[in-house]
């Protein structure tokens, strides 16, 4: 089986950098199973916010771009022991990296849920902390496409003050604590289970152009 | 369902003493005046009446809060790993005082949570388009949570933001959303 071409990075394509047309695109999250709904609030389960494992996912809340990226590709799962190259790094414009071989470095897991967050519902709000009555930390939510080797179409949920990207000092550090709970809970406001209306990534947003 | 090692020390002073300030009810303005009637003001004096309501309410209450700690228990057992450095006693009394105190603000739906940081993560739904989310944090070898963050939003906005120690986030939150006037279904 080849792995869907659409995922794929390409040499030619270039980074999308935020544009107000994404607003009404929309965030797609794999969960392990379909029973992602908890029975007492009926909103999405804490548990599959961020994974069973306890690698901090806060600077860096991996979803992505449904449009291109259809409902049916959150079922592909890279494997293997080049998931670091697929996953975990980062692709860079101008690279045209391997494509991943079936059972070797993909397969597919169709018993994954998966929920959605419209990006203009979580992008630049605003989580403005007073600390013990006294001292004020602002984090701004923001929306970054980091595409990997296996999936152009990624995208983080990151968190942003006045100095920019913001970057806990260490995990279990009280800033790191306080982006945990704002990503739990800007998840929980707006995570919808409706597979929305979509449309695919118009090309003069992701393709080099060339200048004559 | 293992409950029996649940920490019950908070749960009835809270909600008696709530029983107490209120007298257990409370007036919509529509109601018939019972209030001035020579049959309440006598079980008033009596108080029979103050009490067979205070016992109601925390008999609703103590439902309600039973419900959530055998829910918490199974959670528990699930995050076992994440918490094994973690004095488990200090878990269950903060989190049913904590629960104890939400359940006070009359929230329409009330989830308790464990993670894996670790920490408890309470979700209260509110009918007025506001939710409330308390998560405080534990450390190995500290008796009470290190840090207690509450994020409260209206309309899906995030209207307020507090992080501090655990029961000054509380207080913080209780100012935000007092107790309220408590509906029973009936």
């Amino acid at each position: 089986m080849q792995y869907p071409q659409h995922l794929l990075p390409q040499s030619h394509y270039r980074l999308i950098g935020w544009a107000a047309w994404l607003e009404d695109y929309y965030l797609v999250r794999h969960t392990p199973d379909t029973d992602m709904i908890d029975p007492d609030t009926e909103m999405l389960k804490v548990d599959y916010i961020v994974p069973e494992n306890r690698t901090s996912q806060v600077r860096d809340f991996s979803t992505s771009l449904l449009g291109t990226f259809g409902r049916e590709d959150c079922f592909w799962q890279i494997v293997g022991d080049r998931k670091g190259y697929f996953l975990f790094e980062l692709w860079t414009p101008g690279e045209q990296p391997d494509e991943p071989v079936w059972q070797q470095d993909f397969q597919r897991d169709e018993s994954r849920g998966m929920f959605f967050l419209r990006i203009g519902d979580i992008v630049d709000q605003k989580v403005p902390y007073t600390i013990g009555g006294k001292e004020n930390f602002t984090a701004v939510c923001k929306v970054k496409h980091t595409p990997n080797r296996a999936n152009f179409w990624h995208f983080s949920v990151r968190w942003f003050n006045q100095d920019g990207d913001i970057y806990p000092d260490q995990r279990g550090s009280w800033i790191d604590r306080m982006l945990k709970t704002a990503i739990r809970t800007i998840i929980r406001e707006h995570a919808k289970f409706e597979a929305p209306e979509t449309q695919p990534v118009l090309q003069d947003y992701y393709i080099q152009i060339h200048e004559v | 369902m293992i409950i029996a090692d649940y920490q019950p020390t908070y749960f009835p002073p809270q909600e008696a003493m709530f029983c107490q300030q209120t007298g257990g009810h409370f007036r919509t303005g529509n109601e018939l005046p019972l209030y001035n009637s020579e049959l309440y003001q006598e079980l008033q004096r009596q108080n029979i009446l103050k009490n067979a309501i205070s016992d109601y309410f925390k008999q609703h209450l103590e439902k309600r809060a039973l419900k959530i700690a055998q829910s918490f228990e199974k959670k528990l057992k699930l995050h076992l790993a994440a918490f094994e450095e973690i004095d488990l006693r200090s878990v269950r009394a903060t989190s049913a005082y904590a629960t104890t105190l939400c359940l006070l603000t009359n929230p329409e739906k009330i989830g308790v949570d464990l993670t894996n940081e670790p920490s408890v993560f309470i979700t209260l739904v509110y009918p007025d388009g506001k939710n409330a989310y308390l998560e405080f944090f534990f450390e190995a070898g500290k008796t009470e949570p290190v840090q207690h963050n509450i994020i409260i939003y209206e309309h899906k906005k995030v209207a307020f933001a507090y992080s501090a120690g655990f029961l000054e986030s509380l207080k913080a939150f209780l100012v935000q959303i007092p107790p309220a006037p408590i509906e029973i279904p009936l």
